[in-house]
C-alpha cells in the first residue's frame, strides 16, 4: 500500500517535460506581443515601407513586405491581438453560456432538461464552422461578429459536457454527503456542483481557444472577419491568396504562426488536464 | 508431475523489491492458496507465473517450472506457448474480465481458435467446455454476451475459458470476490471439483474462509515474503507466525450477546416501499419493510447484492421518500416532513458509505470537508480547526491529516475521516452503509473496533449494513434479513443466527464462513 | 433476461418512429430558426434580386414585392414555407431566379467527390499507422504530427500544397474542377486534418482498451500483439470512434467551404457562401435546411452503428 502511494506522489512533482516548457514560453511571447507589440517591431505595420512591395525576407524584413509595401512580420505581431481577444473571448463567453445553460438543465425537471437537451441536440448537430457562418450571414461580416458567431458556435458543446458533468455530480458521494449533513440546495449547488463541473469545461476551453482562433482565420480568410487593411492573420492570408506565385511568404509566415501559437495551446492545455486529474 | 515448481522469484519495480524471493509447489490435483491483504504481492505472483507482470517489472527466479515447462528465462513469444496450454488465468470479475463485445462461446473457444491449423466448426468444443463447468442451456449461453449472465454464470464462462487449452495449472486471482455469498460458494465447489479431476490450482485470496473450504496447503504472503505456509488445517487452527496469528484474530465473529434492557425506539420505518423504473420495467427496491431501532443498540441489515439493503438506508435517511409507508425519527415523522423541517434535525442522523473516497468533494481537504459540518453543528469559525483536531483524535488520526485530502490517504484513514464528519455533526444514530467492505481484514477490524468504542463511549444507537455475515454477526444485537427487497426474516441476533426460521437465511448462514463463533 | 421476439419487434418499431421523429424535429427545428433569424436581416430582398445599382420606379418593386409573397404577414410566410418545405420545395433563389433545390444538387456531386476521396484517404492513412505504430519513438512522432494536423488551418495548407506542387513542381492544376488531377490536392488537403483526428482517437481508443481487464484475459489465451487489436481492441476503439463520425462530417463539410473557395472549385461550399455574401436567403436557408437534414441523418446511423458495435447498447434501444 505505501509503496503505490509514494508512486503516486512522485508522478505529480515531476517536472514538466521540455515540450511543455517550449510550449508555454510560446504562449508567454504571443501574450506580451498582445500587450505591447512595439517591444517586437518598430515598424507601423499599416504603413507603406521604403523598400518597395512584394520584397522577400530579408534582415530588414524578416517576413518580408507584401502587395502595398507593408512590413508582414509587423502585420503578424499587430495582428495577435486580433486573432487571440477573438479567440479567447469567444471561448470565455461560450464556456460561461455553456456553463449556464447545462448546470440548470441538469437540474431541472426532467420535462424542462429534455427541452433543453433537444434544443442542445439540434444545435450540435451542425458543424461549428458552419454555425458561425451562418451567424455572420445575419449579424454581417467584423470583429465583434467574429466573438458573436464563434461563441453561439461553440456554446452548444459546453452545455452538452456542463450537463452530462451535472448529472454525475449530483449522484457524486459528496452531494449525498452534503445533503445528509443537512447542506441546503442552493449551497450545495455553488459549493459542490458548479466547481467539480467547471473542471472539465475548462479543459475544453483550452483546446477551444486554439479551435477559435483557427475558425477565426478561416473567417477572416472567407472576407467575413475584420475588414482590410487590419492585420488580423486570417485578412493577411486572404491577401496573399493571388500572390502564391510571386511572394508565397505572405502566406507562409502568418499561417505558420497561427499553427504554432494553436499546438502550444493544445500542449499546455493537455499538461494542466494531466495535472487536474487524479 | 507437479503442476507448479517456484524457487527463489523476485519482482522488482522501480528499485523496490514487490515479491522478495518466495518458493511455491502445486502438486497435480493440489490446490495451493496464497492468502493475504493488499500490496503483498499475490497478484504480481500470479502475472508472473504466465509471465504477463507490467513492462517496468524486472522478474527473476532460480527456477520457474510452469505446467512442467522451465520458464525462467523465457521471452515473451516462449511465454505465448505456455499461456492457455500449459497454465491458465481466472481473474476476479468476468464483467470486465471477458470482452464485453464479443460472445461468450467466442471468449470460451478463444485459446483453441488461435492456434488451430485449418477450418472445422469449434461449436461442439464450446458447448462440451461449457458443460464441463456446469453451464445451464451452454449452447444458448454461448451465443450470448457477458452482460447477458448472471455474476455466477459469467464467472463459469471465464474458468471454461482458462480450461480450454487443457492446461496442467489454474491460476485463480480473486475468483469469487465480486459474487454474492450463496453464488460464490457453488463456483468453489466447481473449483474442488477441477481440481479433484487433476487440475493443480493456485488460488490467490484475501478471504481466509475461502481458503478453508477450498484449499489443501496455504502460504500466508506480507511484504512480497511467504512468512508461512503448511497444511490448511494446520495453519488455520495452529498458526506459528505473528502475522498468521494477526490475519486470523482480525475475521469477523459473533461475539457475547449485550444485555437486552429494553429501550425507547429511536428510528422506525414502517411498512415502506420504494420502487424505481428501469428499461426492463418497474422494480421493486423496497417492498413493504418494517423495523425499528432501539437506543443505544445495532441493527444489523444483512442480504445480497440488490437486496434493497441500500435503498432502505437512503430511506431512513430521508434522502429519498418512500412511495408508502412512513419513517419516524425519535418520534416526529420524518419521511413525511418537508425538507426544510427536516434540514434542522439532519443532525440527528448521520452517514457513513462504503466508498469513502467518493463521498468527499475531490477539490476538498479535510480541514474543510470537517469544516463543513462543524459550520452546520453551529461551531464557531474561530474553533473549527481545533475542533476537527479533536475530532480526528477521536477517530485514532493524527492531527497532520488535517491538510490533506482524502485521495493521500489509505482506504483506512478515509473512513476514518468520514466518521470524524459525522460526528462532527453531534449525532445520536449512525447509519453505515456497507462502511468496512472494502477494506482490508486487519484494517476492517481496526474500523469495527473503533466504531464499537464510540458507540459505547457515546452511546450511539447504530443501524449496520452489510453482504458479509460475519462483520454483521460481530456487531449487531438485532438482525434483519434482506432479499430481493422484502425483509424475510428479523430478531436479536442470537435468534437469527442459531435459530434461523428462513430458508435463505439458513443459505447465508451456510455459505458463510464456518468459524462465525 | 433475454426479450421475447414480439417485445423485440415491438421495441424496434418504437425504437424507428422515435429516430424518425427526431430527424423531423431537428429539420423543422432548423427551418424555423433560420427563416426567422434570416427574416431579421435588415436589407430589402429586392435590392438583392435586381442588384443595388438598378434604377427601378418603387411600384415594380412592390410588384415584385407581391410576386414572391414578401407583402404576407410573417407567420404566413412562414406557415407556406413550411407547406413548401414539406412538398420539397425550397424555394427560389433571388438572385438566380432558379429553384433553390436545383441549384444545390447541380453542386451536390463535386462536393460528395470531394468529400469522398479525403474520407477515404484519411481512413487509410489512419488504420494503416493505428496498426503498424508500435514503438516509443514512432508513437510520440505519430503524436507530434498529428497535433500538427489538427492544429494547422487547412486553407493555409491547401495554400502550401499549392505553392510547392502547383507552381513550383507543376504537378497539379492550381485551380479548377475539371478533371481527376484537379481533385487530388484540394482532397489530400482535407484529408490531413481529419486523419490527424482520427489517428488520433483510434489510438487513444487502442491505448485506452488495453489498459481493461479483458486485455490481461486475452493475453494469459496467448495472444500476440497483432492478434490482440485484431480481434479485441479495435472494436473497442471503433466503437469509441463512431461517435466521432458525426463531428467528422461536419468538419469535412466546414472545410468543404473553404478547400472550394481556395482551389476555386465548383460545389456546395462556393454556393453557400456567395449566397451568404450576397444575402440570397433562399439559398442560405435552403443550405441550412439540406444540412440539418443531413446531419440528423448521420447522427441517426451513428447511434444505430453504434448499438451494433456496443451489444450493451442494445438492451436499452431494443434495435437487436
Amino acid at each position: 500500500m505505501s509503496t503505490v502511494l509514494s508512486r503516486r506522489a512522485i508522478s505529480l512533482r515531476r517536472p514538466a517535460a521540455p515540450g511543455v516548457i517550449l510550449a508555454a514560453l510560446v504562449l508567454a511571447v504571443l501574450a506580451l506581443a498582445v500587450v505591447a507589440p512595439g517591444l517586437f517591431t518598430p515598424i507601423d505595420p499599416l504603413a507603406a515601407s521604403a523598400s518597395g512591395s512584394l520584397q522577400p525576407p530579408s534582415s530588414a524584413h524578416l517576413f518580408g513586405t507584401d502587395q502595398s509595401g507593408r512590413d508582414v512580420f509587423a502585420r503578424v505581431v499587430y495582428g495577435a491581438r486580433y486573432s487571440l481577444a477573438v479567440g479567447v473571448g469567444a471561448s470565455a463567453i461560450a464556456l460561461l453560456a455553456g456553463l449556464i445553460i447545462g448546470v440548470l438543465s441538469g437540474l431541472a425537471h426532467p420535462a424542462v432538461d429534455s427541452v433543453v437537451n433537444r434544443a442542445v441536440t439540434i444545435a450540435m448537430s451542425f458543424p461549428e464552422f458552419l454555425l458561425a457562418l451562418v451567424v455572420i450571414a445575419i449579424v454581417g461580416p467584423g470583429q465583434l461578429s467574429l466573438v458573436v458567431a464563434l461563441s453561439i458556435a461553440a456554446a452548444p458543446a459546453y452545455a452538452r459536457v456542463a450537463r452530462s458533468q451535472t448529472f454525475v455530480v449530483k449522484r457524486a458521494g459528496y452531494v449525498t454527503s452534503a445533503r445528509s449533513l443537512g447542506v441546503s440546495a442552493p449551497l450545495i449547488v455553488l459549493r459542490h456542483i458548479v466547481p467539480n463541473t467547471l473542471g472539465p469545461l475548462a479543459v475544453m476551453a483550452t483546446i477551444g481557444v486554439g479551435t477559435a482562433i483557427v475558425s477565426a482565420a478561416g473567417l477572416s480568410f472567407l472576407g467575413l472577419g475584420p475588414a482590410a487593411p487590419a492585420p488580423e492573420w486570417g485578412v493577411i492570408l486572404s491577401e496573399g491568396r493571388n500572390l502564391l506565385d510571386r511572394a508565397p511568404w505572405i502566406t507562409l509566415f502568418p499561417g505558420l504562426v497561427i499553427t504554432v501559437t494553436v499546438v502550444s495551446i493544445s500542449v499546455v492545455g493537455r499538461y494542466l488536464q494531466s495535472r487536474s486529474t487524479r | 508431475m507437479s503442476a507448479l515448481s517456484v524457487r527463489g522469484l523476485r519482482i522488482r519495480i522501480g528499485g523496490v523489491d514487490v515479491v522478495d524471493g518466495i518458493d511455491l509447489d502445486v502438486a497435480a490435483g493440489e490446490c495451493l492458496a496464497i492468502v493475504g491483504e493488499s500490496g503483498a504481492g499475490k497478484s504480481l505472483t500470479a502475472r508472473a507465473l504466465l509471465g504477463l507482470t507490467p513492462p517496468h517489472a524486472d522478474v527473476a527466479a532460480e527456477s520457474l517450472v510452469v505446467g512442467g515447462v522451465d520458464s525462467a528465462r523465457f521471452t515473451d513469444a516462449q511465454w505465448r506457448g505456455v499461456r492457455g496450454t500449459g497454465v491458465g488465468l481466472v481473474s476476479q470479475d468476468a464483467l470486465v474480465s471477458l470482452d464485453p463485445l464479443r460472445r461468450i462461446g467466442r471468449e470460451v473457444v478463444e485459446p483453441l481458435e488461435i492456434r488451430r491449423r485449418g477450418g472445422g466448426s469449434l461449436d461442439d468444443a464450446v458447448v462440451a467446455l461449457l458443460e464441463r463447468v456446469a453451464m445451464p442451456e451452454p449452447a444458448l449461453r454461448a451465443r450470448q454476451y457477458p452482460h447477458e449472465l448472471s455474476g455466477g454464470l459469467r464467472q463459469r464462462a471465464l474458468i471454461a475459458s482458462a480450461l480450454a487449452g487443457d492446461p496442467r495449472l489454474l491460476v485463480a486471482d480473486e475468483p469469487t470476490t465480486a459474487l454474492d455469498a450463496t453464488v460464490q460458494r457453488r463456483i468453489l465447489s466447481l473449483l474442488g471439483e477441477l481440481t479433484a479431476s487433476g487440475i493443480g490450482l493456485l488460488l490467490i485470496t484475501h478471504d481466509l474462509s475461502v481458503v478453508r473450504s477450498l484449499a489443501d496447503r496455504v502460504a500466508v504472503m506480507r511484504d512480497g515474503r511467504i512468512v508461512e505456509t503448511g497444511a490448511t488445517s494446520r495453519v488455520l487452527d495452529e498458526p506459528q507466525h505473528s502475522y498468521t496469528r494477526e490475519l486470523l484474530a482480525a475475521v469477523p465473529r459473533a461475539r457475547a450477546p449485550r444485555e437486552v434492557m429494553p429501550a425507547p425506539v429511536v428510528l422506525e420505518a414502517t411498512s415502506v416501499t420504494k420502487s424505481y423504473r428501469s428499461p426492463d420495467g418497474t422494480r421493486m427496491a423496497v417492498s413493504a419493510a418494517t423495523i425499528s431501532v432501539q437506543q443505544g443498540k445495532t441493527l444489523g441489515i444483512v442480504g445480497e447484492s440488490g437486496s434493497g439493503k441500500s435503498t432502505l438506508a437512503r430511506l431512513l435517511l430521508a434522502l429519498e421518500k418512500p412511495d408508502s409507508g412512513h419513517v419516524i425519527l425519535e418520534g416526529a415523522q420524518w419521511s413525511e416532513s418537508r425538507e426544510s423541517e427536516r434540514r434542522s434535525r439532519r443532525g440527528a442522523i448521520q452517514l457513513i458509505e462504503q466508498d469513502a473516497l467518493g463521498s468527499f468533494d475531490p477539490r476538498h481537504t479535510v480541514a474543510r470537508a470537517l469544516a463543513e459540518s462543524l459550520a452546520l453543528a453551529g461551531v464557531a469559525r474561530a474553533s473549527r480547526r481545533a475542533r476537527s483536531i479533536e475530532l480526528l483524535a477521536l477517530v485514532g488520526l493524527s492531527a497532520e491529516v488535517v491538510d490533506r485530502r482524502p485521495r493521500e490517504l489509505s482506504g483506512g484513514q478515509r473512513q476514518r475521516v468520514a466518521i470524524a464528519r459525522a460526528l462532527a455533526r453531534g449525532p445520536r444514530i449512525l447509519v453505515c452503509d456497507e462502511p468496512v467492505s472494502a477494506l482490508d481484514v486487519s484494517v476492517q477490524a481496526q474500523v469495527l473496533a473503533l466504531l464499537d468504542g464510540l458507540q459505547r463511549d457515546l452511546g450511539l444507537t447504530m443501524v449496520f449494513i452489510s453482504h458479509d455475515l460475519g462483520v454483521i454477526a460481530q456487531v449487531s444485537d438485532e438482525i434483519a434479513v434482506m432479499k430481493d427487497g422484502v425483509i424475510v426474516e428479523q430478531g436479536t441476533a442470537t435468534d437469527v443466527l442459531t435459530a434461523p426460521q428462513h430458508p435463505f437465511t439458513k443459505e447465508l448462514l451456510g455459505a458463510s464462513a464456518d468459524n462465525l463463533f | 433476461m433475454t426479450l421475447t421476439p414480439q417485445h423485440r419487434g415491438r421495441r424496434a418499431a418504437i425504437a424507428v418512429v422515435r429516430a424518425l421523429g427526431g430527424v423531423i424535429i431537428a429539420v423543422w427545428g432548423a427551418a424555423t430558426v433560420g427563416f426567422f433569424a434570416l427574416k431579421a436581416i435588415p436589407g430589402d430582398p429586392v435590392d438583392v434580386m435586381l442588384g443595388v445599382h438598378a434604377q427601378v420606379s418603387e411600384s415594380v418593386k412592390d410588384q415584385i414585392r407581391e410576386d414572391w409573397g414578401l407583402t404576407e404577414p410573417l407567420v404566413v410566410q412562414y406557415l407556406s414555407y413550411l407547406a413548401r418545405l414539406v412538398r420539397g420545395d425550397l424555394g427560389t433563389s433571388y438572385q438566380l431566379r432558379e429553384p433553390v433545390a436545383s441549384v444545390l444538387t447541380a453542386q451536390l456531386p463535386a462536393t460528395l467527390s470531394l468529400a469522398g476521396l479525403a474520407i477515404l484517404i484519411a481512413l487509410v492513412l489512419s488504420l494503416t499507422g493505428a496498426l503498424v505504430i508500435r514503438r516509443p519513438w514512432a508513437r510520440s512522432l505519430a503524436s507530434a504530427a498529428e497535433l500538427v494536423l489538427v492544429s494547422s488551418p487547412t486553407f493555409w495548407v491547401g495554400l502550401m500544397l499549392i505553392t510547392v506542387f502547383s507552381f513550383n513542381l507543376g504537378w497539379f492544376p492550381v485551380a479548377g474542377s475539371g478533371d481527376f488531377r484537379a481533385l487530388v490536392l484540394p482532397a489530400v488537403t482535407l484529408a490531413l486534418p481529419l486523419t490527424g483526428i482520427i489517428s488520433q482517437v483510434l489510438r487513444q481508443g487502442l491505448d485506452a482498451a488495453s489498459g481493461q481487464p479483458f486485455v490481461l484475459t486475452a493475453r494469459a489465451r496467448g495472444l500476440d500483439h497483432t492478434q490482440l487489436i485484431t480481434r479485441h481492441t479495435l472494436r473497442h476503439a471503433a466503437a469509441d470512434s463512431v461517435t466521432l463520425t458525426g463531428y467528422l462530417v461536419g468538419s469535412l463539410v466546414g472545410g468543404a467551404v473553404l478547400i472550394e473557395t481556395v482551389f476555386g472549385r465548383a460545389g456546395i461550399g462556393r454556393v453557400a457562401l456567395r449566397a451568404i455574401i450576397d444575402r440570397d436567403l433562399p439559398v442560405v436557408l435552403g443550405v441550412i435546411v439540406l444540412g440539418a437534414l443531413t446531419f440528423a441523418v448521420i447522427n441517426l446511423l451513428v447511434d444505430l452503428a453504434y448499438t451494433r458495435l456496443d451489444p450493451r447498447q442494445r438492451l436499452i434501444e431494443g434495435t437487436a
